[in-house]
């Protein structure tokens, strides 16, 4: 039998350049726009896989940025400033869950508004299929599954990320794919009870 | 058992935690497993929609309004403030540091404080218990003792303490001289220093030995 295909893809954004961070750090806007431009696409992504919302995440990259800008001297270069990022994003992400959620309780659900049609609607495509695999996980096993397996962050990565033990981000990736497995051999399940 | 222990390692075979022999051992039990085999097939379809997923990534609607934005609402650093700011963040370190050397000599002058005040306590004590019958110098032994414990000295500094004091005289000797002397040697004895304290006692013992000594006439 033939090896099983690697899942894991290596990350290839690019890191920005430490010297455009170093001048970020001392406070040139200019340098800090080259950062934004570089990194605001993944930044979105994984936004948007998280609050499967186009303007929830839009929202939450510039909520992101505003705090990195402010952080940029107590970052320690420890880790890769991507790595650095996706935490401040998950952050935000998760604080603004907690906040639609309040808003639920009360009433005050936004209704998502779009300009661009098309672009609105290949969004909501790819949020309805990620929300139709992960919306029975818990919060960690879907951030588990959606940085490993969509973001394809590396296992140290989500550690830093999700301030969890390697241990504990394992377990939760292997719930959460299970969960998802289980899912999609139902949905095939249905699907050939239909076609029979 | 064996498809239990395989199950974690098809789910999180990526993940790449297995050794060759292991990785042998699964293939083997893979070729006669027919559940794994399933498991195995619907991972590799799990594989095939994540990594469809993952390939349609999300559009920003406007990525130039979105930088713009975000350019737009970050404060505005000067170099001259952010420098300024390093600085105040060095001198509160510095500052923090001086706090604490400053806590730590006091800690250790307090420290010393109160060994001196322990010493000053015993030898108040000892004094005060030469003028006194036996008894009484037990109690004030007492009394220092429930002094220092006041002062949160261990025993075993309290004992150095009155070892340091009693190294001239033993207090069995001490003990036999207060017992007998009148009150006009007491007073004498507490206005004596050391060497001549020691005197005293010497003398007394030396006297109190000869006169249980027999005679020789």
């Amino acid at each position: 039998m033939k090896k099983q295909r690697m899942l894991k893809v290596e990350s290839n954004i690019k890191q920005p350049d430490p010297k455009i961070i170093q001048r970020s750090v001392e406070g040139d806007a200019k340098a800090f726009e080259v950062i934004v431009k570089q990194l605001q696409e993944y930044a979105f992504a994984l936004a948007f896989r998280i609050l499967l919302s186009t303007e929830d995440a839009q929202d939450a990259v510039q909520d992101s940025f505003i705090k990195v800008w402010n952080k940029l001297d107590s970052y320690k270069h420890k880790h890769l400033f991507t790595t650095w990022l996706y935490r401040i994003i998950v952050n935000t992400c998760l604080d603004k869950l907690k906040l639609n959620k309040q808003q639920i309780e009360y009433g005050f659900s936004d209704v998502e508004v779009s300009e661009d049609m098309e672009q609105s609607l290949i969004n909501r495509d790819l949020a309805r299929q990620i929300k139709l695999l992960s919306n029975s996980l818990p919060q960690k096993q879907r951030l588990a599954f959606v940085l490993i397996d969509l973001q394809c962050l590396s296992l140290s990565e989500a550690v830093y990320v999700l301030k969890l033990t390697k241990g504990q981000v394992k377990s939760n990736l292997y719930y959460a794919r299970k969960t998802i497995r289980e899912t999609l051999l139902k949905k095939e399940e249905g699907r050939s009870a239909y076609v029979v | 058992m064996l498809c239990k222990i395989f199950e974690k390692y098809i789910v999180l075979s990526d993940l790449n935690e297995i050794s060759a022999a292991e990785q042998r051992e699964f293939y083997n039990h893979l070729a006669t497993c027919k559940t794994c085999r399933e498991k195995y097939k619907q991972q590799e379809d799990y594989i095939r929609i994540t990594g469809e997923l993952r390939e349609k990534s999300p559009e920003i609607p406007n990525p130039e309004a979105l930088t713009r934005e975000i350019l737009s609402v970050i404060p505005e650093r000067n170099p001259k403030i952010i420098r300024l700011e390093k600085r105040i963040r060095w001198l509160r370190i510095a500052a923090l540091f001086i706090i604490g050397a400053f806590a730590g000599f006091y800690f250790q002058q307090s420290l010393y404080v109160k060994n001196q005040r322990v010493l000053l306590a015993v030898k108040y004590n000892k004094q005060k218990s030469v003028s006194l019958q036996v008894e009484n110098y037990s109690i004030c032994l007492a009394q220092s003792k429930i002094f220092i414990k006041k002062l949160m000295v261990s025993d075993e500094e309290f004992t150095q303490s009155l070892l340091n004091l009693a190294s001239d005289i033993s207090y069995n000797q001490l003990e036999e001289y207060t017992n007998t002397i009148c009150l006009q040697e007491q007073e004498e004895f507490l206005s004596a220093n050391s060497a001549d304290r020691k005197k005293l006692i010497l003398n007394f013992l030396q006297q109190s030995t000869n006169s249980r000594l027999p005679s020789n006439n």
